[in-house]
Order: C-alpha cells, then sequence, then structure tokens
C-alpha cells in the first residue's frame, strides 16, 4: 500500500489547456466630461443639448461609472427635464427640415421618443436611436425616419428628396443623416458604459469557462452530452452562463495500478485499465460539497491474475480533478488501484508513469 | 466620427479559417454592387465594417484536443486487452468509442462539419454563446449608437446567433444589475439576417430558446428593427424544423410584421449546393435588399433587371431540375431531431458529392 501512497503524494503537474486565448482585461475608459461631439453645419444648437445630455445620463450612472469621482447629485427630475428639453429640440429641428419636403406624419416618432425616455430610472433606460430607412411600400420608395421602431414612424417619397437642396445645398437624406449623428451623441456614453459593464461580467464567465476546460476532468464527447442533459436546469436559465458545478461520467476508461495481495502471480502491482460506468465530479472547490475537487464513480477494473478473475467491480474517488484511487472485489478478493486520468496522459504524462514506475523499482 | 455601418458575419458548420466567410461575403456582395450604375468600383469592404466571429476555431481544437488525447488511450487499450485478453464487461465498448474520439482529427466531413452541430448542443455551446455575446457586446461599445449594426448569420451559425441574442437582450435589462445582457431599445441591432436558419430545428433539440418566443424579433419585444430569413428551395436543411413565422400577431403583431420582417426565398444556382453561403449572397434577391439596407443603395428599375439577368445567365441550366429530383431521394421523416438533421446533412452531402463528381 505504500507506493498507492507514494504515488498519490507525487506531485502530477497539472495538464491545463486553455481553448481560448487569454481573456483581454483592456480598461475602457470614458470621461464624461471630455466627450467630443460631432461634425454638423446645420444642428449645432441641438449637438450641445445631446452632449448636455449624454453627460448628465453618463455621470448619473453611479454603480457602472466608477471612474467618475466629482459627482454632481443628479436627480430623476432633472434628468427627464433635460431630455424632454432634448426632445423637444430634436423635433424642432425635424420640424424645420419639414418645411422643405413633406414629411408624412411627423410628430409620430418625436412622441413615441418623449414617452420612451421618460420612463425607467436612470439604471433600466430604454433610449432609441433615429434612423433613417429607404424600404419598398407598394411598389414605391419612401424613406421613414423613426426612433427605433419601424411603425411609429413619419415618411418622405425618395422622389422628394432632392426638395432640401435649396435651403441646405443636400439631399434630405444625407440632411437626415447628419441630424441622425447629431441626435444619437445624447445616448452614447450610457450605450458604452452599459455595455462595457456587460462585457465585464462575459469576461467573468469567460474566465470560468476556460477554468472548466482547463482544470475539469477531460471529458469524451458522450460525457459532454451525458453533462448537457442532466444540468439542463442551469444551461435553461435564459441567460448566458458559465460551467455547471458538476460533470457526469460515463464508459470512461483510465490507466491505473493495480495492487492485489491475493494475486500471487509473482508481482501484486500491475498495470490494468479502469472504466468508469457513470460518475459524478463536483470539479471546483467553491462549489464542491467537500471544499476540494471531489468525484466519485461506479467502476471496474481490468488485469490478469493468476487463478482470479480478470474483471472487478467497485468504487472510484477523484480528488483535484487529477488524482483518482480505486477499490475493486474480485471473488471476494479486494484490490485497490490508482489512476490518472487516461484521457489525460499525453506525452508528459506518459513520462510521470515511467518515472513512477522506475520509482517503484528503486523503492523495492 | 464615422457613420460606416458595421456587418457582423457569423459562419455555419464545417471548417472556417479566419477572414474566409468575410472573403465570401465581400465577392459575393462585390458581384452585384459592381453592376450598379455609378457602384461599378467600389467594394463593399470599403462601405462597411465587416466583423467577423469565428467559432468554429474553439471546435476545431476541442476536437483535436480530443484526438489527441484518445488516440494514445485507444492504443494503450487495445495493447492491455490483448495482454489480458480482457473483452467482457463492456472493454469492447470503451474501445469503439476511445477509437471513435481518435479520428477526431481526421479531415473526413462527419468530423469538421456534423461535429460542429453535436458540439453545439452539448455544453460547449455555452461556451461559444458567451464568447459570441461579447464579441458582439464588444462591437455595440465600440460602433453604437453612432453606426448600425447588422448581424448575417449562416446555417449553423444562426443558431448560435439566435440563442445568444435570445440570452443577451433577455427583455429586462438592468445596468447596475449581475446579469450580463444588454437592452432591447437603448443597445438595438439594425437588422438580422439569417440564411439557411436551422434556429428553430437546433432548438428541438437543445430547448435553450425558441424562435418564437425569444427576442430575436422585430418588434419592440424584440432585439432589432429589421429581421430578414433568407432560405433556398431545395437546400435541405431549411425544410426540416422550418423558421416560417406567420402574420397572425403571434410571433410578432402584424404592423412589426410588415415593416421589419421579410422572408426571401431563393431557387436558382450558380453552384452544384444550394446550402453554400456564397450561393445564397450572390443571388440578387439576397444581395439587392441587403444593399439597400445596409447602405441604402438601389438600382433603377432597368439596371436592377439587367443585375437579375446576368445572375440567371450565370446559373447552371437545368441544375434546379436535377438537384430537386435527386434531393426527392433524401427522405424526412423525422422532422425535430438532431439525428435527422445529421442524416439530411450526410445524404445532402452525398447527393451534391454526387452531382459534382
Amino acid at each position: 500500500m505504500r507506493y498507492l501512497l507514494i504515488m498519490l503524494c507525487a506531485s502530477v503537474p497539472l495538464y491545463a489547456f486553455s481553448l481560448e486565448d487569454e481573456t483581454e482585461n483592456r480598461e475602457f475608459v470614458l470621461d464624461c466630461k471630455e466627450r467630443v461631439s460631432v461634425e454638423t453645419e446645420f444642428f449645432s444648437s441641438l449637438s450641445k443639448k445631446a452632449i448636455e445630455v449624454d453627460r448628465v445620463l453618463c455621470e448619473s450612472l453611479l454603480d457602472v461609472n466608477p471612474a467618475v469621482t466629482s459627482r454632481e447629485s443628479i436627480t430623476d427630475r432633472e434628468q427627464q427635464a433635460v431630455l424632454s428639453k432634448f426632445s423637444d429640440q430634436a423635433e424642432q429641428d425635424a420640424r424645420l427640415i419639414a418645411r422643405n419636403v413633406n414629411i408624412r406624419k411627423i410628430e409620430v416618432p418625436f412622441k413615441y421618443l418623449s414617452e420612451k425616455i421618460a420612463e425607467g430610472d436612470i439604471y433600466s433606460k430604454q433610449l432609441p436611436s433615429f434612423s433613417l430607412d429607404l424600404v419598398e411600400v407598394g411598389g414605391e420608395d419612401i424613406y421613414k425616419l423613426h426612433f427605433s421602431n419601424t411603425v411609429k414612424t413619419a415618411t418622405f417619397r425618395f422622389a422628394d428628396n432632392k426638395k432640401c437642396q435649396v435651403k441646405y445645398s443636400k439631399n434630405c437624406d444625407k440632411l437626415f443623416d447628419e441630424y441622425g449623428k447629431v441626435v444619437n451623441q445624447y445616448k452614447s456614453s450610457y450605450v458604452k458604459l452599459t455595455a462595457d459593464e456587460t462585457i465585464k461580467q462575459l469576461d467573468a464567465l469567460s474566465l470560468q469557462w476556460d477554468r472548466y476546460l482547463g482544470q475539469a476532468r477531460s471529458q469524451t464527447t458522450l460525457e459532454l452530452l451525458l453533462t448537457t442533459w442532466i444540468e439542463g436546469s442551469h444551461f435553461k436559465q435564459g441567460r448566458l452562463v458559465g460551467p455547471p458545478k458538476r460533470q457526469w461520467s460515463v464508459l470512461h476508461p483510465s490507466l491505473v495500478y493495480e495492487y492485489f495481495e491475493a494475486g500471487q502471480s509473482g508481482d501484486e502491482y500491475k498495470m490494468g485499465v479502469a472504466v468508469e460506468w457513470f460518475g459524478v465530479n463536483w470539479w471546483d472547490k467553491n462549489t464542491s460539497p467537500v471544499g476540494i475537487p471531489f468525484g466519485v464513480s461506479l467502476s471496474s477494473s481490468y488485469n490478469s491474475w493468476a487463478n482470479y478473475s480478470n474483471v472487478g467491480h467497485g468504487l472510484m474517488l477523484h480528488f483535484y480533478n487529477s488524482y483518482s484511487i480505486g477499490w475493486s472485489n474480485r471473488d471476494g478478493e479486494d484490490s485497490f488501484y490508482v489512476s490518472i486520468d487516461l484521457l489525460k496522459a499525453v506525452t508528459d504524462k506518459k513520462k510521470t508513469f515511467e518515472m513512477y514506475k522506475s520509482k517503484m523499482g528503486d523503492i523495492k | 466620427m464615422s457613420d460606416t455601418p458595421v456587418v457582423i458575419l457569423v459562419h455555419g458548420m464545417g471548417k472556417h479559417l479566419p477572414d474566409e466567410i468575410t472573403k465570401d461575403f465581400v465577392v459575393s456582395i462585390n458581384s452585384n454592387l459592381n453592376q450598379i450604375s455609378g457602384h461599378e468600383d467600389d467594394n463593399i469592404s470599403d462601405l462597411v465594417k465587416i466583423v467577423e466571429i469565428n467559432y468554429d476555431a474553439f471546435f476545431d481544437k476541442v476536437r483535436l484536443k480530443m484526438a489527441e488525447k484518445a488516440k494514445p488511450v485507444a492504443e494503450r487499450l487495445d495493447a492491455i486487452s490483448q495482454i489480458t485478453g480482457v473483452s467482457s464487461w463492456g472493454a469492447g465498448l470503451i474501445q469503439k468509442l476511445t477509437s471513435f474520439e481518435s479520428n477526431f482529427n481526421d479531415d473526413k466531413l462527419f468530423y469538421t462539419h456534423w461535429l460542429d452541430v453535436i458540439f453545439y448542443t452539448t455544453l460547449l455551446g455555452a461556451k461559444v454563446r458567451v464568447d459570441v455575446a461579447k464579441k458582439i457586446a464588444e462591437t455595440i461599445r465600440d460602433h453604437a449608437p453612432e453606426n448600425k449594426i447588422h448581424i448575417v448569420a449562416h446555417s449553423l451559425g444562426t443558431a448560435v446567433v439566435h440563442d445568444t441574442l435570445s440570452q443577451l437582450f433577455r427583455g429586462d435589462f438592468i445596468a447596475n444589475d449581475d446579469i450580463p445582457d444588454l437592452d432591447l431599445v437603448t443597445h438595438r441591432l439594425k437588422s438580422v439576417w439569417m440564411v439557411a436558419n436551422v434556429s428553430r430545428l437546433v432548438n428541438d433539440f437543445t430547448d435553450i430558446s425558441n424562435p418564437y418566443n425569444s427576442t430575436v424579433r422585430p418588434s419592440i419585444e424584440g432585439c432589432m428593427d429589421y429581421f430578414r430569413n433568407v432560405r433556398h428551395e431545395l437546400d435541405p436543411f431549411t425544410r426540416i424544423s422550418q423558421f416560417d413565422p406567420k402574420n397572425d400577431n403571434n410571433w410578432v403583431p402584424r404592423d412589426f410584421y410588415d415593416s421589419g420582417y421579410k422572408n426571401i426565398e431563393t431557387s436558382a444556382l450558380t453552384k452544384m449546393n444550394p446550402h453554400d453561403f456564397s450561393e445564397y449572397i450572390r443571388n440578387p434577391k439576397v444581395s439587392l435588399p441587403l444593399l439597400r439596407q445596409f447602405l441604402r443603395i438601389v438600382p433603377e428599375k432597368q439596371n436592377s433587371d439587367e443585375i437579375f439577368d446576368n445572375f440567371l445567365g450565370s446559373s447552371l441550366a437545368g441544375a434546379f431540375e436535377g438537384l430537386k429530383e435527386s434531393f426527392k431521394e433524401i427522405k424526412i421523416t423525422d422532422t425535430s431531431s438532431l439525428e435527422s438533421f445529421l442524416k439530411i446533412g450526410k445524404e445532402f452531402s452525398k447527393v451534391v458529392k454526387d452531382f459534382r463528381g
């Protein structure tokens, strides 16, 4: 048994393989007060208001933007006030364009905008973007103006596109492109800061997956399918998730060193094969019920011992995702074995086995 | 600050080297763009910013790693089996399974194509969704709201994109909670193009998110303004568990269906593979609406007719009928299982190969 203990205590280099490139930790920096406004020929006043709204929303994201140190306390009411003024100005500027080109239902998208931005607190704002789309309706091309709602739209005809030339020296679609760039500034910081917060959360999930793929026990395709099926509720939460807490084993082969005192074949230690028929492994110490990565499997070991069955049945226990010990019963006699996951036994592990083998020889 | 549209490309099953789908997309779009009056010298890659998402690289690493590990195992099992004479108690089965995985580094179609589908249905799919979500969120952070963001996904990529978007855009966004998500309005996508859409089929097996009930729809309960579903009449993958929402107020309200959804069905063939991404995009029935959507580029009626005539002139005469006859042999009995998907894939590949050969 001492050899078993030696092998158990031996330090086996973990063969961790990361399947993803290392997570980028590029810091996203955004200064609420240093936002650069877009160049505009016709909407400079609107642009100032958009930048002001952008700053207010940016600084209000207290839990999301820790970079802001000197904060003024901006109340929800103040936010609503600046948003409302901005929405009014956006509508006024669009109506000025509408003096040159016939825009149907110009009030509709702006009504939707003003209603939408008034809803929710700072952490649950829904901020629509301005869009100008060229769509075909009933065989005719029309331009559709809207704020992230393709039903609440204002429209003008493709044939009228040049009507803005007289006053603005550019076609109406290009004018609205400029208008859109100016308007959409109001949500720029909010979009970027909140998306970055989500990216940080996804980075954390990515790291968990890297740990799973690098540290947990190797799994065959069959085991991946089984684990996915048994841990189905974890994957069907309707949200992006990290790896499951448990891995399930089925028909998992391992190379083992088996000790069988009753073997009487001249050498009671032999290399053999163990097969886990079914088992479970808590791969992460943080979620393991015993505080370390731990697993247990129903297993059989295969070996040729004189006067005894080639197959014994019993249990395998796994520790730290790399070490396994097992017990088998053959015709009423006990055997014990240790295993390094055979599927992890690539070249380095083969060398490790040779090392164990020679050490065992030396000690004998 | 440029307002160049951003197009995220997501490939289907099979081996995909970096930039491969980008090249296919650019060449296919340019073949029509350069026929539009005033755009003869334009290149789509100068007019839009292309962001490519490649999940195949991850599957490939897993596949090769499994093969690398299983190979010595298979050899040792075989040797030990011969020495010990052990053949009872399932040893033979274990040997077969291990030997199967040791072939994962093979370039055969099963290992390079269908294994991607199997991998995606396992927990590895959840890891892919996190990676894809991260790339989409980064694109939104770095480019929105200045630039409109579009997604074009093909084949298995449609399931990957659908499932990812449905989990990334949940519809209950709160900026400071612990759920990694985005808002349907604030972070909204401009359009999503599902080419050879298999999202329903894959969901029949994974049950991750039902495409008829998810936020991947063009309404205020969804995460994009426009949804385009593209399928070829002879593409067998789009025939089983077909994504075909009706205009009956169930999927989206009728007015949103009319304004935001379009199903584009193609039938011409220039190659003997109706599931091919380039084959889809090269068709002006797809690329012209795409150019309208991304860049508001629309040819005059006469110009448009010429583009269609040229395309039909380059299509393979009689190919449609010939292929249609051959596909009749592919029997679809079970329309909602992974097994049927793999079976059809296998038979489809055989038909295409026979036709080319």
